[in-house]
């Protein structure tokens, strides 16, 4: 009898996985191995073009990135849902054609609404 | 005259090296596959075969040299010589700049020897995790691409890429998505306001870009019905049929291929703009802008700042290879792949075949390399307003009516009932989705070649077809120049 | 002891390490990480149940798009270094109650499972499609045509609802 194992054929991806992990780790490890060591508080300051750091990195930033940050959720996992359709487009054939554009059309909604309220524009 | 016959020689050199490698690559993955299954009785040998091969010596030598290359290039480009100091210090040598090769060489050294340098106010763990955050993703990247044909090798059926799982490019979208990780963190860890701020507009550039990025290729997916980009059902193999077959001449067999840049040009320049944003290279390059915010890893320095700088070459190496994966063809000619493969010597020895296909393809990633780099230092960098006004007011609109539009035409094309048949005997009926795209090829070089009379008319189609990313989006204001060069 | 059985505690011991990780770690970058870790290794468990599909969407979905939304609002709020957070608070002691109720509820739920169904015969090429794009596609816009459908409008809200709360910033 045939005998069928998804599994063997990720062996080599967590192969891939082991060795990018690896050299990720081991190429500072051996840089900071061999390099010299010199501390000396001017050197370890903030380097901010070469003047005197005022006040702290840990700065309060634009909601705008929060709302791009969303619109990007909403919109990966429009494209998640498109990828099974397109795998299986040619057997569902027209009805899943129009079932698709019913769900793309209220996101296309939604994109024009974020569009309409401005949270696109970063001019201002 | 004697220059050009340099410059052949070291071409003819090249692409010998690529087909010994490659010719070693099947023959190394023959042997794992078979020892594998002999003596463990596990499969998968061949995937370890090809991560050693493909991964770690030709992506990684390819990204190597590209380092030297891009500099080189822009040498060349803005009337310069480039690197040509270093030498190496042995009789017949020390006069010689050897192209600038040994440069390479001291880079390394020198990055390995710098201190690992840490400033006083980064949180410690984050700092040292970004880099390989950054690293680790652009180097499994690869995995998923093939680089030749499956053919058989010491009697087992062995496949040129790492793996090919049945999710395909989702792999591809999965692991890009990590790498965000590596410059948010490299900027916030480092507690430094410029890094900050180039870690937040890279991370922010970059997911804005991932949205285009996976609607752009869901047309070749409807196209070929399948998410693979290697195996019998890949899009690479697909790929060497033809949508016209014009005629044989004693066997050799010539027509129109069904690549993926005739089918979905539209598709391609969506992917390329998209994929080269995430690549954080100029014209995209705001999350660096070395004259302005120097960028996310202004604090990193010696081997950690090196490993973001290899990241993005290995970036430039995968997106060449996806590229020509999905839209030139993989790894066969334009024609004559069927006359190839009936040829004795191919048939007998299979290997040979798949070296000879394994050049083709590397030598379409080393053009498509050559042309990222020419990009990157052509086109002046972007506005961080633009940046964002061409991922989700040109990119996502346009990549969403790509779908429906190819959609339509597909189904349109498809005979009943012809839904059950191989995926193979579909390619005849892309013919009009091929026309499509050939009318949109001739509507993108008949606006390129028409002289613009102002930016305002230049951009007044909102449908797309004149924006390559070539175009810098107007602002809707109206027109204003492009942000500074370097 | 199958190579499948070894790597299903490795990949639960990773996961469990991780999670802990991300309720031990005072910096909240650092729990964001954490649970990004915890992510993957889950995708690594959910291959192991042949569940390729999920697996991808869930390190592609959740730990790609929606971690980098946690990391942007940690970002946004700028929460410290250390928001250490070690004194009682009536909310902790809620949420303490919870999560033992919860664990409660999970040992009775796995008590009454019936023991592993081993016995489960199926065809190489059921097997074969089994957990794959293309199967759910087929169950997806078959059987629960109704639900995806839904699915855009809960998008919908969500997009909406973020734009008025952000509203009078942008």
């Amino acid at each position: 009898m045939e005998t069928y194992n998804p599994l063997t054929g990720y062996l080599p991806l967590a192969l891939v996985f082991l060795v990018a992990g690896g050299m990720a780790f081991a190429i500072p490890l051996i840089a900071s191995m061999l390099g010299p060591k010199s501390v000396n508080p001017i050197k370890s300051e903030t380097f901010e073009c070469g003047n005197v750091t005022i006040g702290s990195a840990r700065q309060r930033f634009a909601v705008k990135f929060y709302v791009v940050a969303l619109l990007f959720i909403v919109f990966d996992v429009e494209a998640v849902f498109l990828y099974p359709w397109a795998v299986n487009f040619k057997a569902l054939g027209w009805f899943g054609y129009t079932t698709m554009s019913l769900f793309a059309a209220t996101l296309i909604v939604a994109l024009a609404y974020v569009w309409k309220k401005g949270a696109l524009e970063w001019e201002s | 005259m004697q220059r050009i016959g340099v410059v052949g020689f070291i071409c003819g050199l090249i692409v010998s090296a690529i087909f010994g490698a490659m010719a070693a690559a099947y023959g190394l993955a023959g042997f794992l596959e078979k020892t594998l299954v002999e003596k463990l009785g596990i499969q998968g040998g061949a995937g370890i075969g090809n991560m050693l091969i493909l991964m770690l010596v030709f992506v990684m030598v390819i990204a190597t040299l590209l380092t030297l290359a891009e500099r080189k290039w822009s040498a060349l480009m803005q009337d310069r010589i480039g690197p040509n100091r270093a030498r190496i210090n042995l009789p017949g040598l020390r006069d010689q700049s050897l192209a600038g090769l040994p440069h390479i060489a001291t880079d390394v050294i020198k990055m390995l020897t710098k201190e690992d340098f840490q400033p006083k106010a980064a949180n410690k763990f984050l700092f040292n995790l970004a880099p390989m955050l950054a690293f680790a993703p652009a180097f499994a990247l690869f995995a998923i691409v093939p680089a030749g044909p499956t053919l058989p090798v010491l009697g087992y059926q062995v496949q040129m890429s790492v793996a090919n799982p049945d999710f395909g490019l989702l792999y591809i979208f999965a692991i890009a998505s990590l790498a965000v990780y590596g410059t948010s963190l490299a900027g916030w860890a480092s507690n430094n306001k410029f890094a900050l701020l180039g870690g937040v507009r890279a991370s922010s550039q970059m997911i804005s870009y991932e949205v285009a990025l996976g609607l752009s290729l869901v047309g070749m997916m409807l196209a070929f019905s399948t998410v693979q980009l290697a195996g019998p059902t890949g899009m690479s193999e697909l790929q060497g049929g033809y949508l016209w077959r014009f005629t044989e001449v004693g066997g050799f067999d010539v027509g129109i291929p069904a690549w993926g840049f005739l089918l979905q040009p539209l598709g391609f320049v969506l992917f390329f703009a998209a994929s080269f944003a995430e690549t954080k290279r100029a014209p995209f390059d705001v999350p660096e802008g070395e004259s302005e915010i120097i960028g996310y890893f202004v604090e990193y320095s010696g081997m950690k700042f090196g490993l973001f700088m290899i990241a993005e070459f290995v970036e430039v190496v995968v997106l060449a290879g996806v590229i020509v994966a999905i839209f030139f063809g993989g790894y066969y000619l334009p024609f004559g792949n069927e006359w190839l493969k009936a040829q004795t010597v191919f048939v007998e020895q299979p290997w040979l075949l798949g070296a000879v296909f394994g050049t083709v393809f590397w030598v379409k990633v080393v053009l498509l390399c050559y042309v990222q780099l020419a990009i990157r230092w052509t086109f002046p960098r972007f506005r961080y307003d633009q940046i964002q006004t061409l991922g989700w007011k040109i990119l996502l609109p346009v990549g969403l009516l790509n779908v429906f539009v190819t959609g339509a035409v597909i189904l349109w094309a498809l005979p009943e009932g012809a839904a059950t048949l191989p995926a193979a005997a579909l390619i005849p009926f892309l013919q009009p989705l091929a026309i499509v795209g050939l009318v949109e090829i001739a509507v993108v070089v008949a606006l390129t070649l028409t002289p613009r009379e102002g930016a305002e008319s230049a951009h007044a189609d909102g449908h797309g077809h004149g924006h390559t990313d070539t175009h810098a989006p107007a602002p809707s204001h109206g027109a204003t120049p492009v942000a500074s060069s370097h | 002891m199958s190579a499948e059985f070894v790597l299903f505690w490795v990949f639960a011991i990773a996961t469990a390490m991780s999670a802990l990780g991300v309720i031990v770690t005072k910096n909240p970058i650092a729990s964001a990480m954490s649970l990004v870790a915890t992510f993957f290794f889950l995708a690594g468990i959910y291959v192991l149940l042949w569940a390729h599909t999920v697996a991808v969407l869930q390190v592609m979905v959740y730990a790609g798009a929606i971690m980098v939304l946690f990391l942007f609002v940690i970002m946004l709020l700028s929460l410290g270094e250390d928001t250490s957070m070690t004194k009682f608070s009536p909310t902790r002691i809620i949420g303490g109650v919870a999560t033992a109720g919860l664990l409660a509820a999970l040992v009775l739920a796995f008590r009454k499972l019936p023991e592993a169904s081993t016995g489960w015969a199926a065809s190489v090429d059921q097997l074969k499609a089994f957990g794959t794009l293309s199967q759910l596609g087929d169950v997806l816009y078959k059987q629960w045509l109704f639900p995806f459908e839904a699915v855009s409008l809960l998008l919908l809200v969500a997009i909406v609802g973020a734009v008025v709360v952000a509203k009078p910033r942008i």
